[in-house]
């Protein structure tokens, strides 16, 4: 590298500029911004794919196995949700008309399997009415036979004290089954309506929102 | 080269790298929303035109719904276009069942939402309106007391969409969710412009 070469005398200076005016020299260098330009590009595109494409990142909260964007139904939507939503053509709800989280892994921290049972239970924020429902990674329902893609508040089995159980499995199973079919990847989606929750200025947190434990594997 | 001028030279690399990944990063994600083909008014154009209560598809699997549809709420679109007129919504809403409302740029960013709670003696009365039209209502009205009981919405861009959804908590109920959301009336309205 010349340019990173010690202060030397006039002379010395002058023999290195020569060197670096040699088309070797010049080709060396030629090499060396567009190594650079081409690794910058693709990092960057790489950094812009799995910021949108992962759903997490900046602009995303965790809350437990839960995740959330804060700013998708205000004015304030911040750039990595506005290009999130482009993407995706989705249509969020608005601040005013609730929440939105999705989980795309259990409690443990590891990615839903599809060959495995799970549980969802525990506590829901307070919420006029909510939906839990299985969808692809890109939004799509989970096609089953049995034609159910989620449980409302209304219509879920209580146990005595109030609490509930959810299992999803592609099989049946007694209480709330909730099918993901023949799924090869699915993400839950636990939408809260007409909360009084304010998570811009109060994050969730995990406790608050429901447990989700993998049962068993096929 | 002496070892020292061979790890600042990688460290430059490195850096410059970093910088570039850093602007490409910023540029795509600014650019994304403009490169989109169709954004979703374009999408729900192929459905419904603008000042017209447009009832949605049931979400089921393969529908041509925008992604993360409830399966459990029951929607309808109103498209609008304030370049020649406004938009009036209004209609009559049951009394405690959830109705909600969202105003939407035309790439379907929210910029008023509301629920039935907003709703006055169950009657809710929204005009839509760009900053002009507004200006020429207020300045052609007369009294405080001839105004009508509406509620005046400045939309921040000329296209938008209007979302009008209910639930339908129970399967059995998913007809009355529909017939909810479809009482609105959604229709442009004439307003003169100087």
């Amino acid at each position: 590298m010349i340019w990173w070469g010690r202060t030397g005398s006039r002379p010395a200076q002058k023999s290195r500029l020569r060197e670096l005016s040699t088309p070797r020299q010049i080709l060396a260098s030629f090499s060396r911004i567009l190594a650079v330009c081409v690794a910058g590009i693709l990092l960057g595109l790489l950094l812009t794919f799995l910021a949108i494409e992962r759903g997490t990142g900046i602009g995303t909260v965790e809350a437990g196995p839960w995740t959330y964007r804060p700013s998708i139904g205000t004015t304030e939507i911040d750039p990595y949700t506005r290009a999130m939503l482009a993407r995706s053509g989705e249509l969020p709800l608005g601040a005013a008309e609730g929440l939105s989280i999705t989980a795309r892994g259990d409690s443990a921290g590891a990615t839903f399997d599809p060959g495995c049972d799970y549980v969802v239970a525990g506590a829901v924020p307070r919420a006029r009415y909510w939906t839990l429902s299985v969808h692809s990674p890109e939004g799509d329902l989970v096609a089953n036979a049995a034609g159910r893609y989620g449980f409302t508040s209304a219509e879920i089995l209580r146990s005595a004290d109030g609490g509930f159980e959810i299992i999803v499995a592609p099989r049946a199973r007694p209480g709330n089954w909730l099918p993901n079919g023949n799924a090869t990847r699915f993400v839950l989606v636990l939408r809260l309506y007409d909360t009084e929750l304010d998570t811009r200025s109060a994050p969730l947190d995990g406790t608050a929102l429901p447990r989700i434990t993998k049962l068993r594997c096929r | 080269m002496n070892p020292t001028d061979r790890f600042l030279a990688a460290a430059l690399l490195v850096f410059a790298t970093l910088c570039v990944a850093g602007i490409v990063h910023i540029v795509a994600i600014l650019a994304i929303p403009r490169l989109v083909e169709a954004d979703p008014f374009a999408r729900l154009s192929a459905l419904t035109e603008p000042g017209r209560m447009q009832l949605l598809p049931r979400p089921a699997p393969g529908a041509p719904l925008p992604p993360f549809s409830d399966p459990a709420v029951a929607r309808a679109v109103c498209l609008f276009d304030l370049s020649k007129t406004a938009l009036r919504l209004a209609g009559t809403i049951d009394a405690d069942r959830l109705l909600m409302l969202s105003f939407r740029t035309r790439d379907g960013h929210v910029f008023f939402a509301l629920t039935d709670r907003a709703a006055v003696r169950r009657e809710l009365n929204i005009l839509v309106l760009s900053p002009s039209q507004l200006e020429e209502i207020e300045t052609s009205a007369g009294t405080d007391e001839d105004a009508p009981q509406e509620l005046r919405l400045v939309a921040p861009a000329v296209q938008g969409i209007v979302l009008v959804d209910a639930p339908s908590p129970l399967p059995g109920e998913w007809p009355g969710a529909e017939e909810r959301v479809m009482r609105l009336r959604c229709e442009a309205e004439a307003i003169a412009v100087e």
